[in-house]
């Protein structure tokens, strides 16, 4: 198996004088030596095939080089890496080509800031997108960019709109054939939340899909008078791409104001839900809302898994999701039909589904100007960082937060470019809070493993063939996981919080793991 | 760099040194606009627990006096994640700064002893040098009490000496081990998935890995400093408040 791979990458890379196809990032899964896009796979997996690192012997898992950041922001990118050239993206703006065999860039990118940004949460970014010989980044100001992949030229720039506004990019792009997919952050500022596709070779608009939909448009009726103006809904976490069925799923954003829900009356629409577009046109074709009328800042924004499996008796194509709500979801991604959720962290704020997912809510949770107790927090269950799913144990990992929030209600005062928070929260004291990394049965839902962190994490899980869980904490261990069972095989004092995910491939020869932690990326192989 | 300088002495005389005089409406009207734009951050009443510090503390590090709480306000704090006040009147930031300072203020209170009298107090029949550090010297077990009075309320300095275990220090938390068939007991230092460290009475420093040991206790309610209830007389308790009071050393 592995030989065949390896033998696919030479030939690729020796065809490949336009560099990397369409073709090999949709059949990603026949190359594991490779991490062509943001997730491992179009299906949000972040799995890999490789094996070289296993039970056996990721206890001898050693720094091969580190890669070290200045500034004060937090390092967020996740790794792309095409014929052993790793792309990064390192904050606020700059994007490196770096050689997997020794740690050295090969160019690097700078793109300069204004100095009036409108970032709610920290001049972050997740990652660069490769296809061909370009590279695809978006910028805090609201561009989307193509750079040479072999010397970091900028080649085009598109701008999406006003970063005064408050509209910026903090996601990887995605690629699908040959567009360039990006999402767009901005939701405490009253933006109004879109998708947009770009011709790869120009830059140029393809299409865009609103997320809240505007006057004359079906499910503007969810929003009391031009509230969805200001609706929010964005789209900061990279999507996936189902090509048996050419829909682009992603999931969207809290609605604006987040805490105050008295000016947006109505379920909001598309906010905090999964959309499925026409990868072609952007026309949607269906949609799934997790948290209709959010008044807690439970933004949908988690990668999507694409799986199969049998749920209620039948085999399916499913979309799988652990929502920061604290609910986990299996959803029909054929039709966007609810099949079957559980809690998978503490929650109170609903007691329980309806038939078709819509949440119970109890009476009483709604921020209030005295303060309401709810679980989870505003952090949610789990966050931006990735679930993975592993075809070999047929487990859906992620990392989980346990803790509540005492949430307030405040004034919801609009002003372009400004905050638009309508409120606030604050920890419970003496509150039990705590993390873990949780294994769950991925058609039910169900823990079959956890292992518990004495703080919440912030970063995400990648698992292999290699019957392996790598996932970082935010207390600065970065460690390896038997993916069968949980136990904790290996373990890596990188000495600050990985609020990253980490990817694998093959450097010369060997399996490298690559994390981002504190102000470095850490890259591990096995020494024989 | 010059320019901003210029303008913001120009448009601070207004309101300078009179964010104590606030009134009542304009304090309200600064909580309105603080819970829809600030507590997103910096938690609701300034508690903490967003991406930005928590405000409800006398003593801002990036904010020492009225001036600079509403100069931070103003212009944000460039290259961190704190936005600049883009669209407020000066009336609307003096708003939220008046509150801001409210939230950290502690109440005033009438002081009855002498700080001189509660000097000798501290250091000779209380002992309290023994567990304490005020400007470099003391014992290390407690917290250091340097710049208590700009921190704590008389009261609640007056609890915490005669009644230890009402209310704890930031932070504070006493733990019990067991380990290799040893107890050891001590303030927590370090508490994360695979150890533990901790300093004990005698100011040793131990470090578990957890899988060391057999049993952790976290004794919550409990506080190694001994209750001066009765050891002091009334007049002496009145007079080491008075002393920590006037503690009010940079933190
Ligand atoms: C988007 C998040 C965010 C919002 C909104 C925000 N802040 Fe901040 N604030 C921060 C961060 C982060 C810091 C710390 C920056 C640093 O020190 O590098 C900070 C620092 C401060 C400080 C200095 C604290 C200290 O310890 O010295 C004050 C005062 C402050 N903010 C007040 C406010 C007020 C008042 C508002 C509303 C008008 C506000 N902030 C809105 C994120 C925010
Ligand atoms: C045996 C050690 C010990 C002695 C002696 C001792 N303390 Fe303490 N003290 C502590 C410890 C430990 C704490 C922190 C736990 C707590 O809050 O009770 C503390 C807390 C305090 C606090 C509360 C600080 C805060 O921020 O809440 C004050 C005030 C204080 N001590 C004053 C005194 C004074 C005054 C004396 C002498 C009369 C004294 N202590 C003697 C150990 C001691």
């Amino acid at each position: 198996m592995m030989r065949l791979g390896a033998l696919i990458v030479a030939c690729a890379a020796a065809l490949g004088a336009q560099g990397l196809s369409w073709e090999r990032i949709l059949h990603s899964d026949d190359e594991p030596g490779n991490w062509l896009s943001y997730s491992g796979n179009l299906l949000g997996h972040r799995y890999s095939k490789l094996a070289l690192i296993h039970k056996g012997n990721v206890a001898r898992l050693q720094p091969a080089w580190i890669y070290q950041i200045g500034g004060a922001q937090k390092f967020e990118t996740s790794p792309i890496v095409v014929d052993g050239t790793m792309y990064i993206s390192e904050p606020p703006n700059m994007v490196l080509a770096m050689d997997t065999k020794t740690g050295r860039s090969l160019w690097t990118f700078t793109h300069p800031l204004p100095g009036d940004l409108r970032v709610c949460c920290g001049q972050v970014n997740r990652g660069v997108a490769v296809l061909g010989e370009r590279v695809y980044f978006g910028t805090l100001d609201a561009r989307l960019i193509a750079l040479d992949s072999k010397t970091g030229r900028k080649v085009w720039e598109a701008v999406l709109a006003d970063y005064r506004k408050g509209f910026s990019v903090t996601s990887a792009p995605l690629i699908v054939k040959d567009k360039v997919i990006t999402g767009m952050a901005g939701g405490e500022y009253g933006v109004r939340g879109f998708i947009d596709a770009y011709d790869a070779a120009t830059g140029k608009l393809a299409w865009r899909f609103y997320t809240v939909p505007g006057t004359g448009e079906p499910g503007v009726e969810t929003w009391g008078g031009d509230s969805w103006k200001r609706g929010g809904g964005t789209t900061w976490v990279t999507g996936v791409y189902d090509a048996e069925q050419n829909l682009i799923i992603w999931g969207t954003g809290n609605p604006g104001p987040d805490w105050n829900g008295d000016v947006r009356p109505g379920d909001n629409l598309y906010t905090d839900a999964a959309v499925a577009v026409d990868a072609d046109t952007g026309k949607l074709k269906w949609h799934f809302q997790f948290t209709p009328h959010d008044v807690h800042d439970w933004d949908a924004v988690q990668v999507p898994v694409l799986a199969e499996g049998v749920v209620r008796g039948e085999k399916r194509k499913l979309l799988l999701w652990a929502n920061r709500n604290a609910f986990y979801y299996v959803i029909d991604r054929t039709t966007g039909k609810f099949l079957h959720a559980r809690p998978y962290v503490k929650q109170t704020w609903a007691t329980g589904l309806d038939d078709d997912g819509r949440p119970i809510r109890m009476p009483g949770t709604e921020p209030s100007v005295e303060g309401v107790r709810v679980y989870p927090d505003v952090g949610g269950g789990t966050n931006w960082w990735s679930s993975s799913y592993s075809p070999q144990t047929g487990l859906f990992y992620m990392a989980a937060r346990e803790g509540g929030a005492t949430y307030f209600k405040g004034g919801a005062e609009f002003r372009e470019g400004e905050l638009y928070f309508g409120g606030g929260s604050r920890q419970i004291p003496r509150d039990e809070r705590y993390g873990a990394i949780r294994a769950l049965e991925a058609t039910t839902g169900r823990l079959v493993w956890e292992f518990k962190l004495a703080r919440t994490p912030g970063g995400g899980v990648l698992t292999t063939a290699g019957g392996l869980a790598f996932a970082g904490t935010s207390e600065g261990d970065f460690l390896a996981l038997d993916a069968a069972t949980g136990k904790n095989l290996w373990r890596f004092r990188t000495g600050a919080a990985v609020n990253s995910n980490p990817v694998t491939y093959i450097s010369g020869g060997k399996q490298q793991v690559a994390v981002a932690s504190g102000k470095a990326l850490f890259v591990f192989e096995v020494n024989e | 760099m010059r320019m901003t300088a210029v303008i913001v002495m120009l448009a601070a005389p207004a309101f300078a040194e009179e964010l104590g005089k606030a009134s009542s409406d304009e304090i309200s009207k600064g909580k309105r606009l603080f819970d829809g734009l600030c507590a997103g951050c910096h938690g609701t009443e300034g508690a903490g627990g967003g991406v930005g510090p928590p405000l409800a503390r006398p003593k801002l590090a990036r904010a020492r006096d009225d001036e600079a709480l509403m100069q931070v306000i103003r212009r944000g704090i460039p290259g961190s994640d704190m936005p600049m006040a883009r669209q407020w009147d000066p009336g609307e930031v003096f708003q939220i700064a008046a509150y801001v300072k409210k939230l950290g203020s502690i109440p005033e209170e009438k002081l009855l002893g002498s700080a001189a009298a509660g000097r000798d107090v501290y250091f000779g029949k209380g002992g309290c040098k023994a567990c304490h550090t005020i400007q470099g010297v003391g014992g290390r077990l407690g917290p250091e009490l340097g710049s208590i009075g700009a921190q704590r309320s008389a009261s609640h300095m007056r609890r915490s000496i005669v009644e230890p275990e009402a209310e704890f220090a930031d932070r504070f938390l006493w733990v019990r081990l067991e380990a290799g068939g040893r107890t050891y007991e001590g303030v927590r230092l370090n508490d994360d998935t695979f150890s533990i460290q901790i300093m004990d009475a005698g100011e040793r420093i131990h470090s578990f890995w957890k899988r060391e040991l057999t049993a952790v206790t976290e004794m919550k309610s409990k506080s190694p400093m001994p209750s001066y209830k009765g050891a002091l007389s009334a007049g002496e308790l009145e007079d080491l408040v008075a002393f920590l009071a006037s503690m009010r050393g940079e933190p």
